[in-house]
């Protein structure tokens, strides 16, 4: 009989509530249900050992490491945390141990471009499903294109301009939606919810379901419901930030100057007590629950905290219209959910945006300005408040009838483009035409790093801190990478060039220690070959400590000689304070090397492997 | 051979004393000795030390010793002292070096131990590497199931039956030769206190705060006893159907928390009706992995499914049954009578104080005994 194909699915975990992990609980059920494959998701931003990962029918493993040095070289920075939470140090021990015949690896392209380096990349049935949502396009992520046979994007926005620059071969694979969650709600069923909320049946309610980062307009919106509201006296707009109001836009302060009276702004609360969720404006980031009565319980809705799909699905059916502007995005599945509540969207003509604005899609586009983003230079869209005003005021003046039509026509959209059946049937459809595949790996060598690296001065921050990647980790960045955009960041808000660098040497320094070739004169400065004996143990604790009565051995035997010791991490405890032991080292490849040890010591033991090399006498092994 | 009889035939090299720097750990007796009670190794972690110590600190009273415990953050019941890993290897040396005995798992204090001359009881699990300086008078070895002692963890420590550490430990240290019952198994749950209704009448129950009452329509579904006894208090229920919306409605402030037990062919629908209601939960099942597997897909929306352990009774087998014994700390409740189990309230037989009593096990065991196994202590008076 022949075996199922085997798909390692690597993406956020199917259960999180991110736009990558939702996808992936769509797309993995979806092909769960064929009954027609072997499937493994390696999971982005959960511990290896977390309880969730249960509870998937398939596979699933987690990424971040909970103990021993892996868990400290996590935590050693931020931006070696953020690639252990994509899975970056996971991925090759998986690949190892399922042998899968198919990889998606489905991820910012930052979060997963390591993966194409990999040897096995191209061994087997490979798939980067990314996200690219500004121009000019990301460079790696056209730099790597050529390498990349099946490289998918959540938009056509990307690739359309990837078939620009020459990569036919890019092709758009939408992000995966569980439509089931979605509908139109009867108008009684809407009516109630409204009457449960305070929200009068003449409330015009324009809606914005987004997380409080940087790239939604928070402003341009509340400057466009402004001209809106004063263009329109006879109607009574309300707007519904679906958001939470402790992160990023000071909603509050914009609110005020943009002259938009707080009353007109409703937001989303939830009790984290009973779980129960009431629309109504905002007051205070914490306020008493009406429905269970708990002092001080309920919050606005936050990425780690917020209402259930069926919840949301209620919220949608409270709006008139929905509004979604914005500087770029990947797919920004909000307007997908509200389409299939059969909501008329406004959505920003840009990026991803410009998918939602074909004239089968049922929304209206909105207008943007040019500017650049600083850092990056990406092309990013801000909105017109005009736009937004005059948009919003098209919709008003369109008979209810003729809204509910263009709803439905927006929901039916939708539902071809993105629901996980349709997008389930294109994967699955590749999936059977891939082969299976029988892998073999070979050992991969690492980069040395230079913690002593001299740096040149550089008056221009972003050039100096590619100078330190460069000189010092011995690696290239491009102007996208996360980490270098973190720096900039951080020396804008004022933080030193000597810390940054002393910083980026001690990443140097640490790295090193596992892989780099050991510099004899720094290790052994001040000491002859001729008075040196070295103890290389490499094992438990018990056997170092074991160690002790065997260097004292030796030191009886060579009381005038300097005992130096090569071991590991545990060997801390044991030897400090042992006056026989001159130094403790950590052990590296060096002192596995015969023609190191003859040239350096006038003695070595190596208690792993039960061995003595000496300049005096023969070799015992 | 070890490290040390390799190294000594290959370099000609005596070994000599060990090094290990001591810093000083004040206790305000001299008399005592350390039980390593805490790993966080599953491979070397204990889990009958509650039984050792019950056996053995009355004895060690009478003599004035006191216990010390080496532990990684985990503290028991007992009023001790406890040394955790925030104490230096160099303070545990000298604690170890000051005691009268030790007794763990460690390789590494077994060794300290060995290098000072201390007594001890080593509970050897590793025998990759033979790395030891314990004399074998001093080993508990671990590689042998013992003869009807139920391991109920995958780690062969648990292979050792609790009263064979505390017989040695009180031979060793007071020369005295105890007979203690023996221990055949420990369920999992055995811990916890609860009350389990069959919901074949209602009635207020005298409770403390302790107990969680559960009410088990899996065993009757009876949806009008359900209501009655909610109406009198707050309880648990578990259930394998769909319990009808307006009943928990009605109940919902009395409802703890429901336990939906999966069955074949479950159907997921009802706990939308949990949800909807914002009613406590959690899902349960007894289903093998193969078909658990199968329904998994089908609760993905909701909570993770927590497998049920049904306890394997073989270790039961070759022994007196007139001998044997167990204890329990949960209480059936049928037709306002206490039980020991569902057995015993099948059969009638019901105790006044379960908690306090000792019961026999049933001639020929089915499964309403073989369900509740995982809550009893079993005890053999017979010497094995």
């Amino acid at each position: 009989m022949v075996r199922k194909k085997k798909v390692l699915f690597h993406s956020d975990f199917a259960l999180s509530k991110t736009g990558f992990g939702r996808n992936a609980k769509a797309i993995l059920s979806y092909l769960y249900n064929t009954g027609k494959y072997d499937l493994i998701s390696l999971s982005g931003g959960l511990t290896k050992n977390h309880p969730e990962l249960e509870r998937s029918p398939w596979k699933s493993y987690g990424v971040i490491p909970v103990s021993g040095p892996e868990a400290s070289d996590c935590n050693s920075s931020p931006d070696k945390g953020r690639l252990y939470s994509y899975g970056a140090f996971e991925i090759d021990n998986i690949i190892k141990l399922e042998k899968p015949d198919v990889y998606i690896g489905v991820q910012d392209f930052w979060g997963i471009d390591y993966s194409i380096s990999k040897p096995w990349f191209n061994k087997l049935s490979s798939v980067i499903w990314t996200t690219l949502d500004s121009l000019p396009l990301l460079p790696s992520a056209v730099n790597e294109a050529s390498k990349i046979k099946n490289y998918w994007v959540w938009s056509n926005f990307a690739e359309k301009e990837m078939h620009k620059l020459g990569h036919k071969h890019v092709q758009t694979m939408h992000g995966a939606i569980d439509v089931s969650d979605f509908k139109i709600l009867e108008k009684a069923e809407k009516n109630i919810l409204r009457k449960n909320n305070n929200i009068s049946d003449n409330d015009f309610v324009i809606g914005f379901v987004f997380r409080n980062q940087l790239r939604k307009s928070v402003p341009n919106l509340l400057q466009g419901f402004k001209i809106f509201k004063d263009s329109n006296p006879s109607i009574n707009p309300k707007l519904l930030l679906h958001t939470n109001w402790q992160e990023g836009w000071n909603i509050q302060k914009i609110s005020a100057e943009c002259q938009v009276d707080l009353k007109d702004i409703l937001t989303t609360y939830v009790c984290h007590k009973c779980r129960q969720y009431e629309v109504k404006n905002f007051s205070n980031p914490t306020i008493n629950c009406s429905k269970c009565n708990t002092q001080s319980s309920c919050t606005t809705t936050g990425t780690t905290f917020g209402v259930t799909e069926k919840q949301l699905n209620e919220i949608y059916n409270l709006m008139d219209v929905y509004c979604h502007p914005f500087t770029s995005g990947g797919q920004e599945i909000p307007i997908q959910e509200a389409k299939l509540t059969g909501l008329i969207t406004l959505v920003t003509n840009y990026s991803c945006g410009e998918e939602m604005c074909v004239p089968e899609a049922c929304s209206f586009p909105l207008e943007w300005n040019e500017y650049r983003e600083f850092g990056t230079e990406f092309i990013k869209a801000s909105t017109s408040p005009q736009s937004i005003a005059n948009q919003l005021q098209k919709v008003f003046f369109i008979p209810i009838e003729e809204r509910e039509k263009l709803g439905k026509e927006a929901r039916r959209w939708a539902i071809k483009n993105f629901a996980s059946n349709e997008i389930g049937k294109k994967i699955e459809s590749f999936l059977d035409s891939c082969p299976l595949t029988d892998l073999s790996f070979e050992e991969t060598s690492c980069i040395e790093k230079f913690p002593y690296a001299e740096i040149p001065y550089i008056e221009d921050p972003k050039t100096w801190l590619k100078s330190l990647y460069l000189y010092i980790l011995n690696t290239s960045v491009s102007d996208n990478d996360e980490g270098l955009i973190h720096w900039l960041v951080r020396l804008k808000e004022g933080i030193d060039r000597k810390s940054i660098e002393s910083y980026f040497r001690d990443i140097a320094l640490k790295d090193n220690q596992k892989t780099k070739i050991l510099k004899i004169e720094d290790v052994f400065k001040g000491t002859e070959t001729s008075e040196r004996i070295l103890v290389t143990i490499n094992s438990t604790i018990e056997n170092i400590f074991l160690s002790t009565k065997i260097i004292s051995a030796i030191k009886e035997k060579y009381p005038e000689k300097k005992i130096f010791i090569a071991s590991n991490e545990m060997c801390l405890p044991v030897f400090l304070g042992n006056t026989n032991v001159h130094s403790a080292l950590m052990k590296s490849k060096e002192f596995e090397d015969q023609e190191f040890l003859s040239k350096n010591f006038y003695e070595s033991y190596c208690l792993d492997n039960f061995s003595i090399n000496n300049n005096h006498s023969i070799l015992i092994k | 051979m070890n490290l040390l009889k390799s190294f000594s035939a290959t370099t000609g090299l005596v070994p000599s004393k060990s090094f290990i720097y001591e810093n000083l750990y004040p206790l305000d007796f001299d008399k005592y000795i350390i039980l390593n009670t805490q790993s966080k190794d599953a491979n070397f972690h204990y889990v009958f030390w509650f039984r050792v110590i019950e056996l053995i600190e009355p004895i060690l009273q009478k003599h004035n010793i006191k216990i010390v415990h080496f532990i990684e953050d985990k503290k028991y019941h007992f009023n001790h002292i406890y040394v955790d890993s925030s104490a230096q290897l160099s303070q545990q040396s000298y604690l170890i070096r000051k005691s009268l005995y030790i007794c763990g798992s460690s390789k590494l204090y077994s060794l300290i131990a060995s290098e000072h001359g201390v007594k001890q009881c080593f509970l050897k699990c590793d025998y990759v590497l033979d790395n030891t300086l314990a004399k074998e008078e001093e080993i508990i070895n671990t590689n042998e199931k013992r003869k009807n002692f139920l391991n109920p963890t995958p780690f062969q420590i648990n292979n050792i039956r609790p009263e064979e550490i505390a017989k040695k430990i009180i031979k060793d240290i007071i020369n005295e030769e105890v007979e203690f019952d023996n221990t055949l198994s420990v369920g999992k749950v055995h811990s916890a206190q609860s009350l389990e209704v069959v919901p074949d009448c209602s009635f207020k129950i005298q409770n403390n705060s302790k107990n969680e009452i559960v009410i088990r329509m899996d065993m009757l579904f009876s949806e009008e006893n359900l209501d009655q006894q909610l109406s009198l208090e707050n309880c648990s229920v578990v259930t394998s159907k769909k319990i009808n919306k307006n009943l928990l409605l009605r109940r919902a402030g009395n409802i703890k928390k429901i336990y939906f037990k999966v069955e074949k062919d479950s159907d997921s629908e009802f706990l939308n009706d949990l949800e909807e209601l914002k009613i406590d939960y959690e899902i349960i099942t007894s289903l093998p992995p193969e078909d658990l597997t199968r329904e998994k897909i089908k609760y993905l929306n909701y909570k993770k499914i927590n497998k049920l352990n049904i306890l394997d009774l073989s270790f039961l087998e070759g022994l007196d049954k007139s001998k044997i014994y167990f204890k329990t700390n949960k209480i059936v409740i049928k037709s306002g009578k206490t039980f020991a189990s569902k057995w015993h309230s099948k059969v009638g037989i019901s105790s006044p104080d379960v908690r306090n009593n000792i019961f026999s096990i049933p001639q020929v065991i089915d499964n309403s005994f073989k369900e509740d196994a995982d809550y009893f202590y079993f005890l053999t008076k017979e010497k094995l």
